[in-house]
């Protein structure tokens, strides 16, 4: 930067000095002119006296002119900058003078032009922000899968998101803005539109509730909750609303308690027989000993019922544990056919009907759990028995080829219904047919044959014509290496 | 014997049927058996009987459906009435006892000599029918 000067300030240099010296000069030519003249001498000089001043005028006016030169400039720039609307970061430019105004002008320059370009940096960084911050919430919203709401004082949606779209069959969750809400949860996830809307638009505060559409397959249950968000003074009342879909919840809640019905009964049945049986043995005089071994015959009888129904239990909290371990060994295929078709055969002789086997002549040794494998087939051959009614048939038979060896259990029996058909294998299901829930099952069965299967590298499928009879298909590898 | 009352009893398991037949015949009673609701409901509608003792799980009819075919059938309306069940705490021996005025709501497994105890006091102006039934509830 050129050396500063320190001047005197603009009113001094203007008024005070220059003007003074030149009004000065031009009262000392005029006096002396006059003077002269008065002498009646150099009156050829008259010219001289007025041009003299003049002169000294003119030179004064341009050292005036280079003083002021800076606050001119600076002027200038200020008119110009008054007679724009919009922003003078063009119009502005410092001055290159070693003026301490000059200076301080370009400072001035430097410092709004600074200023202009960090408001413009933080506008912009406040748009991108702000478009992060949009982009990043509705990336959340999306992925979220309970269906989300918002809606004002009239009760329709200013936001929705995607998920509450597949809930209400729209296209896209902008479809779904400016629509009522209770209308679209009423008409598509409750069995009684006109009821739940009402129900809904009861009151205008927080609430929760559960709805209930379709049967079986189509079942769902909806949880819905409504909060109301607490609001800037000024802006109208917002509510929020969440709609979960808890239907597997609801079902697996159901088909427990279904089966804390059933365990119930199946474990207090024989304690009340033994009970009974015991106490009548011990305290009753008169009972001849024919009768006593028939009632020992009961007491015995019944504490194998409950002994099954306990290993039942403890099957099912393994499987709930996921803990299920096979102890594989080489077995004797033959040997393990004959063992379980002789633990099934005494049910199938307590009923008239006609139990067939066939197995073929040879049968691979395999790889399997003995225990776990014999228990799977004793409970699908022993499921074909109990849902088979008199008169019908429950055939078994053996197959193999190079990979598997398969267990057939056909039955002309009661069968499975389409509606059923898809979650036989869960554990605790029972069908609502009133002829299934006559006949006392857990539920377990086949969720334990299911998992022996699996667990063996295996399937285990069934085909079903419902009052025609059912066919289950149980396949374990021949294969040590498979799992 | 049968003049010590003829009971109807209504339970669908063979082995505890045939022990209640056992106790109560001997001790006088007549003693019919219905293994099914659908079966006591006839019975109920055709006999008359001076007690009925029924299970609260049976195929056809329940329990209760039992209880509500004796307080409204002709033969039958005034007798004694005694309810056993498995189920848990689901059963409310008060609102049983409000609707059709049965006399014990019993749990499972119970002592076969409590129950005879508990029919002879219901038959019988027995001042120990309280004890007799409590005995059998609190089980």
């Amino acid at each position: 930067m050129p050396p500063i000067t320190q001047p005197d300030s603009l009113l001094r240099r203007l008024v005070d000095q220059h003007l003074m010296f030149g009004l000065g000069c031009v009262f000392l030519c005029v006096t002396f002119s006059l003077g002269l003249a008065w002498h009646g001498t150099f009156t050829e000089h008259v010219a001289a006296a007025v041009l003299a001043p003049f002169l000294l005028l003119l030179v004064g006016a341009f050292f005036l002119r280079q003083s002021v030169s800076v606050h001119a400039d600076i002027e200038d720039q200020l008119r110009e900058v008054a007679s724009f609307d919009a922003a003078p970061d063009s119009v502005l430019k410092p001055i290159h003078a070693p003026d301490a105004a000059a200076a301080g002008w370009n400072w001035l320059v430097e410092t709004v032009r600074e200023r202009r370009v960090l408001a413009a940096l933080e506008q912009r960084l406040s748009e991108a922000l702000g478009k992060a911050d949009h982009g990043e919430l509705a990336l959340v919203l999306g992925a979220l899968t309970d269906g989300v709401a918002v809606t004002n004082s009239e009760g329709e949606m200013t936001l929705a998101n995607g998920a509450l779209a597949s809930l209400l069959n729209a296209g896209s969750a902008d479809e779904l803005l400016g629509r009522p809400i209770a209308d679209c949860l009423a008409e598509h996830l409750a069995a009684q539109p006109q009821l739940f809307r009402e129900q809904l638009l009861a009151h205008t505060g927080p609430g929760t509730w559960e709805t209930r559409a379709g049967s079986g397959d189509q079942l769902g249950v909806y949880r819905i909750q409504r909060t109301v968000l607490s609001t800037d003074p000024g802006s109208a009342d917002a509510t929020l609303w969440t709609i979960r879909d808890i239907t597997q919840q609801k079902l697996a809640e159901e088909a427990r308690d279904q089966f804390l019905v059933t365990a119930t009964h199946e474990l207090r049945t024989p304690l009340a027989n033994l009970k009974a049986y015991a106490e009548t043995l011990a305290l009753h005089e008169g009972i001849d000993v024919e009768q006593q071994k028939v009632f020992c015959n009961v007491i015995n009888s019944e504490a194998t019922r409950l002994a099954r129904f306990v290993d039942d239990l403890l099957d099912v909290s393994q499987m709930e544990a996921g803990a299920v371990r096979l102890a594989r060994h080489e077995v004797d295929l033959a040997r393990l056919m004959e063992e379980t078709i002789s633990h099934v055969r005494p049910q199938a002789d307590q009923k008239p009907l006609t139990f067939e086997t066939r197995l073929p002549p040879k049968l691979p040794a395999m790889f399997v759990d003995k225990d776990k494998l014999s228990a799977a087939l004793v409970n699908l051959i022993g499921n074909g028995i109990k849902y088979t009614p008199k008169g019908g048939s429950v055939f078994f038979r053996v197959e193999a080829d190079e990979k598997n060896v398969y267990f057939h259990v056909e039955d002309t029996g009661i069968g499975i219904s389409a509606e059923d058909l898809p979650n036989m294998f869960q554990k605790f299901y029972r069908s609502s047919d009133v002829r299934v829930q006559e006949i006392t099952g857990s539920g377990l069965g086949l969720a334990f044959t299911h998992e022996v299967a699996r667990l063996h590298g295996g399937s285990l499928t069934v085909e079903s014509v419902l009052n025609r009879g059912s066919h289950f298909t149980l396949s374990i590898p021949i294969s040590r290496e498979v799992v | 014997m049968s003049e010590q009352g003829s009971l109807l009893i209504c339970e669908d398991n063979f082995s505890m049927a045939a022990l209640l037949r056992f106790t109560l015949e001997q001790e006088g009673y007549q003693v019919t058996i219905a293994r099914t609701g659908t079966d006591a409901l006839k019975l109920i509608e055709a006999n008359p009987y001076d007690l009925v003792v029924t299970d609260f799980q049976m195929p056809g009819a329940n329990g209760e459906d039992v209880c509500r075919a004796v307080r409204a059938s002709e033969l039958n309306r005034g007798i004694p009435l005694v309810m056993y069940t498995a189920k848990g705490f689901e059963l409310s021996a008060d609102d049983l006892r409000a609707q059709y005025q049965i006399a014990a709501l019993i749990n499972k497994p119970f002592s076969p000599r409590a129950m005879v105890r508990l029919v002879r006091s219901l038959l019988t102006e027995d001042s120990n029918r309280c004890e007799a039934v409590a005995a059998l509830e609190g089980a």
